[in-house]
């Protein structure tokens, strides 16, 4: 049984190490396009209007991606008070009934994430004139690799020698807070 | 009916300790699924309009920013100009940890990154120099909500972008309470430190040696100023001057330190893409649950029974506040802001607070239930990073948290203290 477990982490880790070099390539380029913007509003006064447009749909994508990547290391925060309290069993079916319920919520945003991106098509974004839907795939996307890491987790969970302490960070959270 | 599935469906999971962005996701889901399957398709809809704001972009900035000031060890010479402007009273250290908590708070703007960043390095050394652990962890988990309320505030973006109040009015509102917090704590400190005998620093450093510290600080010190500088000054956008504090984390760290190697960068990476999903996640589930709100008229209803109370704008604010502190000591408090600005914000247009001024007023009573037990997050991260109780740092915590909240009062009936500093800076 643990070793389901196991091959669910496995898989969890491996689908995240892609999910982290997109994320970082996506922030990497994102970092480029406002210093862009900064220097073509201060310093060479060229007509590229395109990067204020282009940073919140790359800001989007990357955030939106990086959700999954947050799963695969449980660093949602939570309010942990009960839950840590909890004896073990009670913990284990209490983190799977939440990863499926999750699992449940990212499924819809799935399906009409689906539908919302392929309406998308046929409106054209303001600046670039773009069809919109591009940039609404994220949404989409980004459920669907969420599903797959609540999956996996929620696999982890139920199998593994022993129950969750905790079911999301109790960590450090800089920015949020 | 659909009220009451979204409610428990909120509260229960979020008690239970299912993660802030799921389960608030979730009640919003069940809520849009109870007015009828036509109206699923508002969900994606909510969560990519919900995050779609240029202002957010300052976000992920200032929290790459901070990552690499903090990886690359430019923070340090902080701690160290703190120690040497104030280690030296009794209860210097304590004295100290507070002077670094403004000093960190211009550059990374979170409560739980101080916290943590201080429960790894300051708690340790305050025990070897005397102090309980837990004095040491209610020092810190009080010093650490300087952080969000001094810009830059991850907040206050966020607040600013949804109501359409000025950023950087809210930015230039927020040095002064920031700054108060720190004074009274730093008074409360100094009243007890007798009475707990706490331990006295080495006596008054040299001149050379404050001078030396102001060296090895000033790199990281000009960071707040330069960030805050340009945005108040109307040069640049928060947005543009988080990239332009990106640029110069990454020179200083990179260039005059050389302290970052390419694996750094990279995990620096990681882990501020990881940190804005964990909090886009939230804002993109709450504007969910928001729509939800708003169709179903509650922000009108939650204003309407507040002025039901009584129509005496004292009252009203009072009334804000205690919700809020209330709300807090429960609820992720980027979640509330986004659920509840917009049922607030109205009501203290209709008692005649200014948006600035209603905007720090809400943003503080939120900072405040982050140390406030048994849930406040600072309080969880102190407690799992140095080990110590909850219990046991709450006990020391009271004064602080008491006069905490009395600043929040003042800052909350007395506009012309706040308004101060952006009317003077013509914001």
């Amino acid at each position: 049984m643990t070793s389901i477990a196991a091959r669910a982490k496995e898989w969890s880790q491996k689908i995240n190490w892609l999910v982290e070099r997109v994320c970082v390539a996506l922030l990497v380029v994102l970092v480029l396009d406002v210093w862009l913007g900064v220097l073509v509003r201060y310093v060479i006064p060229l007509p590229l209007t395109f990067t204020e447009e282009l940073a919140r749909y790359l800001m989007i994508w990357m955030a939106l991606l990086a959700v999954s990547s947050g799963i695969a290391h449980r660093e949602h925060i939570g309010v942990e008070f009960i839950f840590g309290r909890l004896p073990a069993p009670v913990r284990r079916w209490l983190a799977v009934a939440f990863d499926v319920i999750a699992f449940a919520f990212f499924l819809a945003l799935l399906i009409y994430g689906i539908g919302f991106a392929a309406k998308g098509f046929s409106r054209l974004t303001m600046i670039y004139a773009i069809p919109k839907g591009y940039p609404f795939m994220g949404v989409p996307l980004a459920a669907g690799m969420a599903c797959l890491q609540l999956a996996l987790i929620g696999i982890h969970d139920f199998f593994a020698e022993r129950a969750p302490e905790a079911t999301g960070a109790t960590l450090a959270m800089p920015g949020g807070e | 009916m659909g009220a009451l599935l979204v409610a428990l469906a909120f509260f229960g999971l979020l008690a239970f300790g299912m993660p802030v962005g799921f389960a608030i996701g979730v009640a919003g889901m069940i809520g849009i699924l109870d007015m009828g399957p036509r109206f699923m398709t508002m969900a994606p809809d909510r969560v990519f309009a919900g995050l779609d704001l240029f202002p957010f972009l300052a976000m992920p900035f200032f929290i790459l920013a901070g990552e690499i000031m903090n990886r690359s060890g430019i923070t340090q010479g902080l701690v160290k100009l703190a120690d040497a402007l104030v280690g030296w009273m009794r209860g210097g250290m304590a004295h100290s940890n507070m002077v670094a908590s403004v000093m960190f708070a211009g550059i990374t703007g979170s409560a739980t990154a101080d916290a943590a960043a201080f429960g790894n390095t300051l708690v340790p050394a305050m025990e070897k120099a005397g102090y309980t652990r837990r004095y040491a962890c209610a020092v810190t988990a009080a010093g650490s909500i300087i952080g969000p309320t001094i810009p830059p505030s991850t907040l206050a973006i966020i607040y600013g972008s949804i109501m359409g109040v000025s950023i950087a009015g809210l930015f230039a509102a927020g040095i002064l309470p920031g700054l108060l917090i720190c004074a009274i704590c730093m008074g409360v400190i100094a009243l007890t430190a007798r009475r707990k005998n706490l331990p006295k620093g080495e006596g008054r450093p040299s001149l050379c040696a404050v001078w030396a510290a102001l060296r090895e600080g000033f790199l990281a010190a000009l960071l707040p100023v330069f960030i805050l500088g340009s945005i108040l000054g109307g040069f640049a956008t928060p947005t543009e001057a988080a990239a332009i504090a990106v640029a110069y984390a990454l020179f200083v760290g990179g260039v005059i330190y050389r302290a970052l190697s390419w694996r750094d960068l990279y995990e620096i990476g990681v882990r501020t893409t990881r940190i804005t999903g964990v909090i886009f996640l939230i804002i993109a589930s709450a504007s969910i649950l928001g729509w939800w709100m708003t169709f179903n008229r509650i922000p009108q209803a939650i204003a309407e029974a507040l002025l039901s109370v009584s129509d005496n704008p004292q009252i009203i604010i009072a009334l804000i506040v205690v919700l809020l502190l209330l709300i807090g000591l429960v609820m992720d408090i980027n979640a509330t802001l986004i659920i509840l600005a917009p049922v607030l914000a109205p009501l203290t247009a209709q008692i005649g607070m200014a948006p600035v001024h209603a905007g720090i007023m809400i943003i503080l009573a939120l900072n405040i239930s982050l140390m406030t037990p048994p849930v406040g997050a600072c309080l969880f991260v102190l407690a799992s990073v140095t080990g110590e109780k909850v219990e046991g740092i709450t006990r020391e915590l009271w004064p602080f948290i008491i006069a905490e909240v009395a600043i929040l009062l003042v800052i909350a009936f007395w506009s012309d203290l706040t308004l101060f500093i952006p009317r003077m800076l013509g914001l």
